[in-house]
């Protein structure tokens, strides 16, 4: 089967972009085809010719791309550039002519500058009143009526305090004025002997008054021991006579026998 | 043909650039548009041989990259991308251009020995005074053939023989096969010697050397 390269393989060819075995096989395709060689070798002449068509010198345009709708393009040179961008130039003049007569603009300028105004010549009354001392005096009114604020709410936020450390002092009044109080030794010394004293008074009393109460008390104990000891010894001695006298009772019934006898 | 200058090669690693302009880089897109402007207002004169045409495509072109540079996935793409756009806006502006033509482009061949080309006015001026009369006459006759060519072969037959672009790069710019694009290629060349032919431009009228 002979080889015959598509034209896929022929461009390839002739861009010399075929592998070498590829490259073999087509040149010797078009040594053997002589109609294919000569188109083939037309078309690279005619590339030659195509070469000689060169490239236009061009400026760019400066573009400004923000993601507004369109980007704005400022065109580079162009054949009626100058002609556009005068009729531009002059158009804007003069709708800015036109601006300026029908809203009366008034361009003026002074030791303060380029003054620009609109209407009628009352608002000049008001542009000469905003001069340095008028803008000093303004800045110095300003200031004081805001150091004046300033103040009023310091003294509010001071009584405010003050009324707030009077309220607490109030509540913990003995503790304000312990912690308050100046220490003194000689004064602690004191108050912790009176205290011992106190308290040792107080201990006496205690023991006295229990001692009193303790007596009381062992003399009543003593003494419903001797009551108690006496109906004791009356019960006892009671007994005892009722022993006896049931003994001498029974003895005057049931002699008793003298042991003597029953020996 | 398209000898790589120093342009190129800064072209060809604009990666940083190209990631800044994504962005949103002011700087760098108007670095992008002052590396690529020219190559873009090259190739789009070409397929429609009329200089505010051109422009204007161009600056829509780079409006269009403006918008959607950030969509670009893949920035060793951005060649043929910005490419495909510039295609895209010659397409429509060819389309428009059918709709609204009164005369078109005429080339008669009276004898072998006499030529006239007569030049419709619905395509701009070719010729520059400033220039060679030869330098423009060549050049009016081969944008004036291009211009006989179909869009397919016209827009391959130009990336390739004067923006140098790969057959990768058209066919990603064209979203066609390498095949499909190397055939289009062919026989754009092929076709283009036999509209030059027929306009008596050959190697021996013309003494182009081999």
């Amino acid at each position: 089967m002979s080889y015959k390269p598509d034209e896929a393989t022929l461009t390839s060819y002739l861009y010399d972009e075929l592998s070498k075995e590829e490259h073999k096989k087509v040149k010797a395709y078009l040594a053997a085809n002589s109609e294919a060689k000569k188109e083939l070798m037309e078309i690279q002449s005619m590339q030659k010719f195509m070469g000689k068509f060169e490239d236009k010198e061009v400026t760019e345009p400066s573009f400004v791309f923000d993601n507004s709708p369109t980007v704005v393009v400022s065109r580079g040179k162009s054949s009626n550039y100058f002609i556009r961008s005068t009729i531009a130039v002059a158009a804007s003049l003069s709708l800015l002519i036109l601006v300026g007569y029908f809203t009366q603009l008034r361009i003026s300028s002074g030791n303060d500058g380029l003054l620009l105004s609109f209407g009628n010549s009352d608002s000049e009354e008001l542009n000469t009143s905003l001069n340095e001392e008028g803008i000093k005096s303004w800045m110095k009114e300003t200031l004081a009526a805001n150091n004046e604020d300033l103040l009023g709410r310091i003294s509010e936020v001071e009584s405010g305090f003050d009324a707030k450390t009077e309220q607490l002092r109030a509540a913990n009044s003995g503790t304000k004025q312990l912690a308050s109080y100046k220490i003194d030794q000689d004064i602690v010394d004191k108050y912790v002997s009176q205290i011992t004293q106190e308290n040792r008074d107080i201990i006496l009393n205690l023991m006295e008054i229990s001692g009193r109460n303790q007596k009381l008390y062992m003399d009543d104990m003593m003494q419903d021991f001797a009551k108690f000891m006496e109906s004791q010894r009356q019960n006892d001695l009671e007994e005892i006579q009722g022993h006896l006298t049931s003994f001498v009772n029974s003895q005057e019934v049931n002699p008793v026998e003298d042991y003597r006898n029953s020996e | 043909m398209h000898a790589e200058s120093l342009l190129d090669i800064t072209m060809l690693h604009a990666d940083t650039l190209i990631s800044n302009a994504q962005k949103g880089e002011e700087k760098a897109l108007n670095q992008l548009v002052s590396l690529w402007y020219k190559r873009i207002y090259n190739y789009v004169h070409k397929y429609c041989s009329d200089d505010d045409t051109a422009a204007e495509i161009t600056q829509q072109t780079f409006i269009a990259m403006f918008r959607n540079i950030k969509k670009l996935k893949d920035i060793d793409r951005f060649k043929p991308w910005l490419y495909r756009i510039a295609t895209n806006f010659c397409y429509e502006e060819s389309r428009k251009q059918k709709r609204n033509r009164t005369v078109s482009l005429t080339v008669t061949k009276e004898d072998e020995t006499e030529e006239q080309i007569e030049v419709g006015e619905a395509k701009g001026n070719f010729f520059n005074p400033e220039r060679s009369f030869q330098q423009t006459e060549i050049e009016g006759i081969l944008l004036s053939s291009l211009g006989e060519l179909n869009e397919d072969q016209r827009t391959v037959v130009i990336m390739k023989e004067y923006e140098g672009l790969k057959f990768t790069e058209i066919a990603e710019a064209l979203d066609a096969s390498e095949n499909t694009v190397k055939t289009r290629l062919y026989r754009g060349l092929k076709n283009l010697k036999g509209i030059l032919e027929r306009k008596n431009i050959t190697r021996e009228t013309v003494h182009y050397e081999l």
